[in-house]
């Protein structure tokens, strides 16, 4: 089944001086119960495409079909929420009255979006917060605000732009256990990001966008191939021995980080194993590893490459 | 969405039958110039705007007077919101007192009617403020002549006038009306001024009508007094005049009323005498 | 529609600057003072203030709901909030529309009420030859109720389609100016005075007429200040022209604002 369907959506913006193409024939399809990622630079066309699919944008050519209703029927938009890039709401209004106001659009009865909302703002510490208005809110706390107001209503569809920016480690650890959960209760999610990382995380499927053309669809495991250029070991020993673990092969040397810490790079990621096999060996204690990645940029030039 | 467009056009139709209605209803309104607010608060509360103001109430009356051109020519006062408009004009001219169109205008429209004492106050406070213009003097030298019979006055404005213009007229002016009848032809001096120096058609037409009346009734003294110089009292009836061959026919009163002779004045059945008379 | 005026409404009696129109109405202390000043019309001068103070403030409400509603949704960007939620532009445009209305008819109801006090403090300071007739009172009140409510449509109107504050705050300015004064350079050109005017220019003056909002209709002050006898007929007149314009200033208003790109 597809949650959202994206057919060949063209969209030029026209200003007196200029046109500009923001979204270029994109075409893809999200199923039921996924966690999609939208991944693309900053001005590659996301928010654009999301607007679209909001009817907040209309397009000037192809159509947008949630739970296979057109996105300019409002009706599509029922089991639906939406968290926009940097979300604002009516400063007058305190949180707690905005999510009433929310919950009123999708008739759900007072008093279980009282207690709904509650449960929310606790979760995402916003509790102390509720009864503020919302021009006292930090930019952390009105996305934290913006995200409840996306789930309030136990949308079947989740579609969030940028969700993880202004948000503080935190809010990003509660963000993506909150998603998690909701995917495990059949909600399927989209979003957006520009950061790799967010979307390897959550995602099974990943959209990537460029200049306003999908560039490729990849799944979670491609995207961590594709990503990853190699690891960084820390660990902890003796000069002599950490020196010898410079010399190994397919490494270029090592990095005293301080006292008895040191580092390694290695460059392809199969060689991960032999390579901690041979520091165990040197008797030398494994502190993290961490896996390197490579920038959007040189992940794009890689697929315009295989794409040849 | 075409929905929206359908309930669009049926508004415009619909808007489009009723227009022609509701023009006509706003033309018959009897009530068109409305209150204008007075007061000192008032003017000071407008600031700098108040100059604007004054000239926007002196359009917005003399269009008023403009539109009911008929009735001012038929003599049907009833029609005109005179109240309103005096108070309009007044405000416009203690506005802005530098307006030319708005006392030139009040000079035109309300002597007549019995406010020539008001006007005395609004022509003295515009020439404060205009002390270069011969007009005001010039104005309230007839008015004073004319309406009010302060004759010292009116020479002294007329002095004020003479010099502005370095002009003998007004001089003359001063002398002649103490002959009788000078009282007429001041007055067919000053509408002729009037016509020649006015550009708003509406009022100009006003004048011309009352210029002919008044060229008939000098016709008719000066038949009079040829009549007086020859038998030594004035003729009771007109009709004297021509059963003399003093004059071949009674003029006719352009207001539809019609001249006759008491004690040697010439009044008319029309209104106009109220004009004369200045109240 | 109806959540989303409550939900203005709501937001409207937060905002500061609501409560710094709303202060205006301490002015209403100054009608009996001001109109013991005026020798013999002190009833007369102490109708014009009330209703004319009714006006001012309901022209202030109205220029603030026409440019601060869906204008400040979009520029905000509070809109990507509120219509992501099943609902259609139409009914959160005229949503919008229709809560601040209903701030509008409580402040009406809010200003007469003061202004029966004052009115009645003023009018027991001097006997007038006048009689006070409430109901032309009520019915002046009320027409300029519907005079700022049309202008407040045109606000909206102009939401529609603008991309920056000026369009909005300033052709509101001038279509009030110019809606006021319609009437009379209309008839100062129907008049026989202005016969030396070109054809064309007088024809253009006449189509703009039936285009602009004609303001002149909705006042009724002279009515309720010299207690003079309303014709129904023109009143009835005033509500349908009401009534038509504002539904082609809001059904056009849809058209466009249903296309509209919000970015």
């Amino acid at each position: 089944m597809e949650a959202i369907k994206i057919e060949n959506v063209h969209k030029t913006f026209r200003s007196l001086k200029k046109k500009q193409k923001a979204v270029d024939g994109v075409e893809f399809c999200v199923d039921t119960g996924e966690i999609f990622g939208f991944l693309g630079p900053n001005g590659a066309g996301k928010s654009t495409t999301i607007k679209i699919m909001m009817d907040l944008i209309k397009a000037d050519e192809g159509k947008v079909l949630i739970n296979g209703i057109d996105s300019t029927d409002y009706r599509s938009r029922k089991n639906l929420g939406f968290l926009p890039e940097n979300p604002s709401f009516v400063e007058n209004l305190t949180g707690m009255e905005t999510l009433m106001f929310q919950t009123s659009m999708h008739n759900i009865q007072k008093r279980e979006a009282a207690d709904r909302a509650h449960k929310l703002m606790n979760l995402f510490e916003l509790s102390d917060s509720a009864d503020k208005q919302i021009r006292k809110y930090s930019k952390g706390m009105v996305q934290r605000l913006g995200i409840i107001a996306a789930i309030i209503h136990k949308p079947d569809i989740i579609i969030l732009d940028e969700p993880m920016s202004g948000l503080d480690p935190v809010g990003r650890y509660l963000f993506k256990k909150t998603i998690r959960q909701l995917n495990k209760e059949g909600a399927t999610i989209f979003f957006s990001s520009h950061i790799i990382n967010d979307i390897e995380d959550l995602c099974s499927n990943v959209a990537i966008l460029n200049k306003g053309k999908i560039v490729k669809t990849i799944s979670k495991n491609e995207m961590k191939y594709l990503s990853s250029a190699g690891y960084k070991i820390i660990f902890e020993g003796n000069a002599q021995s950490a020196a010898k673990a410079g010399k190994l092969s397919n490494v270029n040397g090592v990095e005293n980080l301080g006292e008895t810490l040191y580092a390694i790079m290695i460059k392809e990621a199969e060689l991960l194993i032999p390579v901690l096999e041979k520091l165990k060996e040197l008797d030398l204690k494994v502190i993290s590893i961490k896996p390197i990645r490579k920038d959007l940029e040189s992940i794009f030039i890689k697929l315009m490459r295989s794409a040849k | 969405m075409k929905k929206t467009y359908i309930v669009l056009f049926l508004f415009i139709v619909a808007y489009i039958a009723l227009i022609p209605h509701f023009k006509n209803n706003m033309e018959r309104s009897p009530l068109k110039l409305g209150y204008t607010p007075h007061g000192k608060l008032y003017r000071a509360s407008l600031g700098e705007f108040r100059w604007i103001t004054g000239d926007y109430l002196a359009f917005k009356g003399i269009t008023y007077f403009g539109n009911k051109k008929q009735a001012v020519m038929n003599r049907q006062f009833k029609n005109i919101e005179y109240f309103n408009l005096f108070q309009t004009i007044e405000e416009s001219i203690m506005l802005n007192p530098y307006n030319e169109d708005a006392y030139y205008f009040a000079q035109a429209a309300f002597t007549n009617i019995g406010h020539a004492k008001d006007l005395d106050f609004l022509l003295r406070y515009a020439f404060k403020y205009r002390p270069w213009d011969f007009q005001l003097p010039f104005f309230l030298g007839f008015n004073n002549a004319y309406f009010l019979k302060n004759y010292t006055k009116a020479a002294h404005y007329f002095k004020l006038a003479a010099r502005l213009t370095g002009s003998s007229l007004y001089t003359t002016l001063a002398a002649r009306y103490f002959y009788e009848g000078g009282e007429t032809k001041l007055g067919i001096l000053f509408l002729r001024y009037m016509i020649k120096n006015s550009r708003n058609k509406s009022v100009k037409s006003v004048y011309r009508k009352r210029l002919d009346a008044l060229i008939k009734i000098a016709i008719l003294e000066n038949a009079a007094k040829k009549y007086k110089i020859k038998y030594g009292i004035y003729p009771k009836d007109l009709k004297q005049l021509i059963n003399k061959n003093i004059l071949t026919k009674i003029p006719i009163d352009p207001y539809g009323g019609r001249f006759y002779i008491d004690k040697g004045k010439i009044k008319t059945t029309s209104k106009l005498a109220d004009y004369h008379k200045g109240r | 529609m109806l959540k989303i005026a409550f939900f203005t409404v709501r937001a409207m009696i937060k905002d500061r600057m609501f409560y710094l129109i709303l202060s205006m109405l301490l002015l209403f202390i100054l009608v009996p003072v001001f109109s013991s000043f005026s020798m013999r019309q002190i009833q007369e001068v102490s109708i014009t203030m009330s209703l004319s103070l009714n006006s001012f403030i309901l022209l202030f409400l109205a220029m603030f709901g026409g440019v601060v509603t869906v204008w400040r949704d979009i520029e905000r960007k509070y809109d990507y909030t509120i219509l992501s939620n099943p609902i259609n532009r139409t009914n959160y445009f005229l949503g919008r529309f229709l809560g601040f209305a209903m701030i509008l008819i409580a402040i009406t109801i809010i200003n007469m009420l003061l202004s029966v006090a004052v009115i009645n403090i003023s009018a027991g300071m001097y006997q007038s030859k006048l009689p006070i007739i409430w109901s032309n009172i009520a019915w002046a009140a009320v027409m300029t109720l519907l005079k700022y409510l049309l202008l407040m449509g045109i606000g909206f109107l102009f939401t529609s389609f603008a991309t920056s504050f000026f369009i909005p705050f300033f052709g509101t300015i001038i279509i009030y100016i110019v809606g006021n004064a319609s009437q009379g350079v209309y008839d100062y050109l129907s008049s026989a005075g202005t016969s030396g005017y070109p054809a064309v220019f007088k024809y253009l003056i006449k189509f703009l007429y039936y285009i602009i909002p004609n303001f002149s209709s909705f006042d009724l002050t002279t009515y309720a200040v010299y207690a003079l006898k309303i014709n129904y007929s023109s009143i009835l007149y005033s509500l349908a022209y009401f009534v038509l314009y504002l539904g082609i200033v809001l059904s056009l208003s849809m058209v466009i604002f249903n296309k509209k790109d919000l970015v």
